[in-house]
């Protein structure tokens, strides 16, 4: 969890990802830091995250994000 | 529950007063909007008259042949009756007269009402002109406008019965200002209308407008002709008749039908005229009232010339007055229950025996295709089947201070004559009968 | 049938009133019956292209998800993990390849009806180029209502299926409600299946409040519309046709009347709709938020057409920017170029895509594709040099929240929309230079003393119209933008607002429309 913050916050250095839940639906992250933030977790975690798991259900929040990287390396 | 009825009675506020704003706006908008016009003067004059509970002793209701025709003042004296009042109106289609006659039915309580009828206005499919209907809508009681509109109009034309619709064109500070000041000019003369005699027309009295121009005998240009036949008579139209008469005699009004005085052209040019004449002939006797056609009156073409006419079709203010007289007379008399057809020639080809003259003629001027400076003339005139007209061209080109004759006086009615190129000319055609005298029709085209 | 006649009222409220009438449950046939009575107004042959795009993905998305759940239960079913992974990766395939073909077939009859003619005229010119006299005539072909639409909503139900993101509709009746929605086929907004579908499917009782939100959304529409776009239109399209003959200020206003225009024709035709919709209970996402309070180009794009932009975001960009190649370009960036560039280099080259598409989209006209590119410059320069100009506004001491610096964000931005707007008119370069020219060089600002001038062709009332709208307009984006509009309107004494309203429907009474159509004018003042 420590390491999916870390990355985000490198590419958003300005958000609290630990408080928002609207990081989605709010417009919080543009379609720039999803691609970037994708791009990261999907280096370091070694999974594949494409374009059918964007969904505002996984993004929402970094939990949200990380139970998605769980269920993905779980499989 | 209370909050429920507290909601509701809430939004009932609210709608209502949207609609008060509304109203207040579409009314002071249509005010400020709305120039003067004889609908203007006419509703003052109802009002007047509603105010003070005359009685009012005889309405006419009809198109522009009753409003150029018929003074109220004449008739009050013949008749020895209170008030008059002609709510004739431009081109009144029959399903305005109705609306118009029910409108002063319920208002005035008229004790008589004349009908003024046309060989035109019963005739054909075509849906009335919308201004025409506007023009009447302006002068009615409001729930006869409701009624009107939403019978009559189609869907499209009915936002032209809201006023700052209507009249949004006027919508700039000059106008409303103008319109601003004509109105109080008008309040404080107290609606009295200015009989300049400069004008060309002006509202005189009671719905009677006086025109000023007169045409010259011989002068009255061939035009809008057109053929009668009954079997050209619309059911819808005959049915506005009906229903005039009717609502007449459920209030025990009497009522009358007239054609109103036109040109001497007109009844020469109208096919099946006289079938015009007997079918509101038949239709009267099958109602049980009184019809007359005023262009029948006996020596008509001595006492009412072409100089009594303003157009081709319409008496001028003059020709009202003298009408006026005349058929007040007689409109007493068929009150009184006297025969009154002595006044008037059997039919048209009675009256055809006076008139010896060519009544109109007209000039077909077309230039021609490839030679610019030559033209082609067809000329046609209408007169009596035993007169054989003589024809002559004229050409002014010092904008008709002389006239140099073209083609002397001849039978033939076709030519092809040279015309002045590169400046502007007069063509003079002119029509006699016989080989003495001068021309007693002509008409005068520019070019 | 266009929004603003007696047609579409009487239409509309017919409609309302079955809607509400029938039972609940039948509500959304209410709803199918109405789209077919609309769509065979511009008609009705047109509807074959429709339904063929509609059956077409209909279709295709039941066999897609039909596919998906053979796969899954095969793999299920599956011994070893490399089988596993092996049925996967071919049911992937299929299925990238029937969605690839249904997306083709859909898609088909809008690319054919609507760019064929540019097509023409581009190999014609590549034939003069190449001095051959080959030359095919252009076609000019009428394009089905709302084909540009229903396309891409059709396309985006595709792909939302083959994602897996909701379950495909079993009944055709209901998706071709949803796809022919009347109120979004013309104009939009772009919807999604499982937002508006849902909506449209689901029972909505009468609510007076709704139908009084609805009814004061669509005035303001028609307001904007009547009073404000197609009187502003007269003068712009006066000076745009004409405008070697008129000097540089009337040019320079054209540039931002022609922005404000659009932005009420649009905005105005989407209140409508978005209206007649809240009447229903059916909700349709806003196009629009305050476009002109944003700062930068990028973020006028998030706030203008904003439906358009999320379906490009969607079914272009991340597709791109997350697809093999997208992923090949980051990996080069990152080496030759370091990490941060590693992660721009697949969102820079999504966006060639993007404002390709979104170019083309607008019009089959190189000037589209020129305006979509030079849009992409403005935004992929801004956000190259973004270290740039911080580093400039902190040596300027500029505070970046700061109003003065807001401010200036603000009228730059709208500065910049308008000027590259003109591309779009599809006026051309050549012209697109010379009115350049005239507003540097043949400015003539006598005009400005009396600024009336400037509006050629409308009368005072007209103008007065115009500037009075505009304002309004101004007013409640601003309000819109400080969050405030909805406590504004709560607090708004109810006597104010219905006098607002009888204002909006005054002015629309006297200034909608040409003038008074009953033979020219309606002067009869002498009968």
């Amino acid at each position: 969890m420590e390491q999916l913050l870390k990355i985000m916050s490198e590419v958003r250095p300005d958000i609290d990802f630990e408080k928002e839940t609207e990081l989605i639906d709010a417009d919080i992250l543009d379609s720039f830091d999803i691609i970037a933030i994708v791009s990261d977790v999907n280096d370091q975690f070694g999974i594949q995250i494409n374009v059918n798991d964007l969904l505002p259900e996984n993004f929402n929040s970094a939990a949200a994000l990380y139970d998605l990287i769980q269920t993905m390396l779980n499989s | 529950m209370r909050i429920f009825k507290a909601k509701t009675f809430q939004r009932i506020c609210s709608l209502v007063i949207l609609i008060a704003f509304l109203v207040v706006g579409i009314v002071v908008m249509g005010e400020a909007l709305t120039p003067i016009s004889y609908a203007t003067y006419f509703n003052h004059d109802i009002k007047t008259i509603e105010e003070n509970n005359q009685g009012v002793g005889l309405v006419f209701v009809g198109a522009s042949r009753v409003f150029h025709s018929y003074v109220p003042e004449i008739f009050e004296q013949e008749l020895g009756t209170n008030c008059v009042v002609n709510a004739g109106s431009s081109a009144q289609p029959i399903c305005g007269t109705y609306y118009q006659l029910k409108d002063l039915v319920e208002r005035l309580h008229p004790e008589n009402v004349v009908i003024g009828v046309t060989w035109d206005g019963i005739v054909g499919d075509a849906k009335p002109n919308q201004q025409s209907m506007l023009i009447v809508y302006d002068r009615l009681s409001v729930s006869n406008k409701i009624e009107f509109s939403f019978t009559n109009f189609k869907t499209k034309n009915l936002l032209y019965c809201l006023r700052p619709y209507r009249y949004k064109d006027n919508m700039s500070w000059e106008i409303l200002k103008d319109n601003y000041e004509e109105k109080q000019k008008l309040i404080y003369n107290s609606y009295v209308a200015d009989r300049n005699q400069d004008q060309d027309q002006y509202y005189s009295d009671k719905g009677f407008v006086y025109f000023t121009h007169s045409c010259k005998t011989g002068n009255v240009d061939i035009r809008e002709t057109g053929i009668f036949s009954t079997e050209l008579v619309a059911e819808d139209k005959l049915d506005y008749l009906d229903a005039c008469v009717k609502l007449c005699q459920e209030h025990d009004i009497p009522v009358y039908l007239v054609s109103g005085m036109s040109t001497m052209m007109r009844l020469y040019s109208i096919e099946n005229y006289q079938e015009a004449v007997d079918f509101y002939t038949m239709y009267a006797e099958e109602h049980g009232i009184i019809y007359h056609n005023l262009n029948y009156l006996l020596d008509r073409e001595e006492i009412f010339p072409d100089e009594m006419m303003r157009d081709y079709n319409h008496l001028n203010g003059e020709g009202a007055y003298r009408v006026s007289k005349i058929y007040a007379e007689i409109l007493r008399k068929d009150m009184q229950g006297i025969d009154t057809s002595d006044y008037f020639y059997e039919d048209l080809d009675d009256l055809k025996k006076d008139v010896h003259r060519i009544v109109a003629v007209k000039g077909d001027i077309t230039m021609d295709e490839t030679d610019i400076g030559l033209a082609h003339v067809v000329i046609t005139s209408l007169q009596n089947e035993d007169i054989t007209p003589q024809y002559q061209l004229e050409i002014s080109k010092n904008d008709g201070e002389n006239y140099e004759a073209v083609v002397e006086w001849t039978e033939e009615s076709e030519w092809d004559i040279s015309v002045p190129t590169g400046q502007e000319y007069m063509i003079k055609v002119r029509a006699k009968t016989g080989n003495e005298g001068d021309a007693e029709a002509y008409q005068i085209y520019t070019f | 049938m266009p929004l603003i006649s007696f047609q579409f009222m009487l239409f509309g409220i017919i409609t309302i009133g079955l809607y509400f009438a029938v039972p609940k449950k039948r509500q959304w046939i209410v709803i199918c019956v109405a789209n077919i009575v609309f769509y065979a107004f511009s008609g009705i042959v047109y509807l074959v292209y429709l339904l063929f795009t509609s059956l077409v993905t209909f279709w295709m998305a039941l066999k897609l998800e039909e596919i998906a759940e053979i796969g899954t239960k095969l793999a299920a079913t599956a011994d070893s993990v490399s089988v596993k992974t092996e049925v996967r990766g071919s049911i992937l395939t299929v299925r990238k390849l029937l969605c690839g073909v249904a997306i083709v077939l859909a898609m088909g009859p809008w690319i054919v009806l609507k760019y064929t003619s540019f097509f023409i005229a581009n190999v014609n010119m590549l034939s003069t180029w190449f001095h051959s006299e080959w030359q095919k005539d252009t076609v000019s072909w009428v394009l089905p209502l709302g084909i540009s639409f229903y396309t891409f909503h059709a396309v985006g139900y595709l792909v939302d299926v083959y994602r897996s993101k909701y379950k495909a509709e079993r009944n055709f009746a209901k998706y071709f409600t949803f796809l022919a929605y009347f109120p979004h086929i013309t104009e939009g907004p772009f919807s999604r299946f499982d937002k508006l579908g849902r909506s449209i499917l689901e029972e909505h009782s009468f609510s007076y409040d709704r139908l009084c939100q609805g009814c004061s959304r669509i005035l303001w529409g028609v307001f904007k519309k009547t009073v404000v776009a197609d009187k502003l239109g007269i003068a712009i399209t006066t000076i745009l046709a004409d405008y070697i003959n008129y000097s540089g200020a009337y040019i320079l206003f054209a540039v931002f009347g022609y922005s404000i225009r659009i932005y009420a024709d649009f905005s105005g035709y989407m209140d409508i709709v978005c209206g007649f919709s809240t009447i229903l209970g059916i909700d349709l996402a806003e196009n629009f938020e305050q476009p002109y309070f944003a700062r930068t180009i990028d973020e006028f794009w998030r706030r203008w057409h904003i439906t358009l932009g999320k379906w490009f975001k969607d079914y272009v960009f991340y597709p791109v920017s997350m697809g093999g190649v997208g992923q090949k370009m980051s990996k080069m960036a990152r080496k030759k170029w370091g990490a941060k560039m590693g992660k721009l280099v697949p969102g820079y080259f999504a966006l060639i895509f993007v404002w390709s598409a979104t170019g083309i989209w607008h019009g089959a006209h190189w000037s589209y594709l020129v305006w979509g590119y030079l849009n992409l410059l403005v935004i992929l320069s801004t956000m190259q040099l973004s270290d740039t100009y911080e580093a400039i506004k902190t040596k300027l001491h500029i505070k970046s929240d700061s109003w003065i610096w807001q401010m200036f964000c603000i009228l730059r931005t709208f500065f910049l929309v308008c000027l590259l707007r003109f591309f779009s008119v599809g006026v051309g370069l050549k012209a697109f230079f010379s009115m350049l020219q005239k507003v540097f060089f043949e400015f003539n600002p006598e005009v400005i003393k009396n600024p009336i001038l400037l509006f050629v062709g409308m009368s005072e009332a007209e103008v007065c119209g115009v500037l009075i709208g505009v304002a309004l307009m101004i007013m409640v984006d601003a309000f819109n933008e400080s969050g405030k509009w909805d406590t504004v309107k709560k607090k708004c004494p109810m006597v104010f607002r219905n006098a607002i309203y009888a204002g909006l429907i005054l002015f629309i009474m006297v200034l909608a429309g040409g003038s008074s159509d009953l033979t020219g004018g309606f002067m009869y003042a002498n009968f």
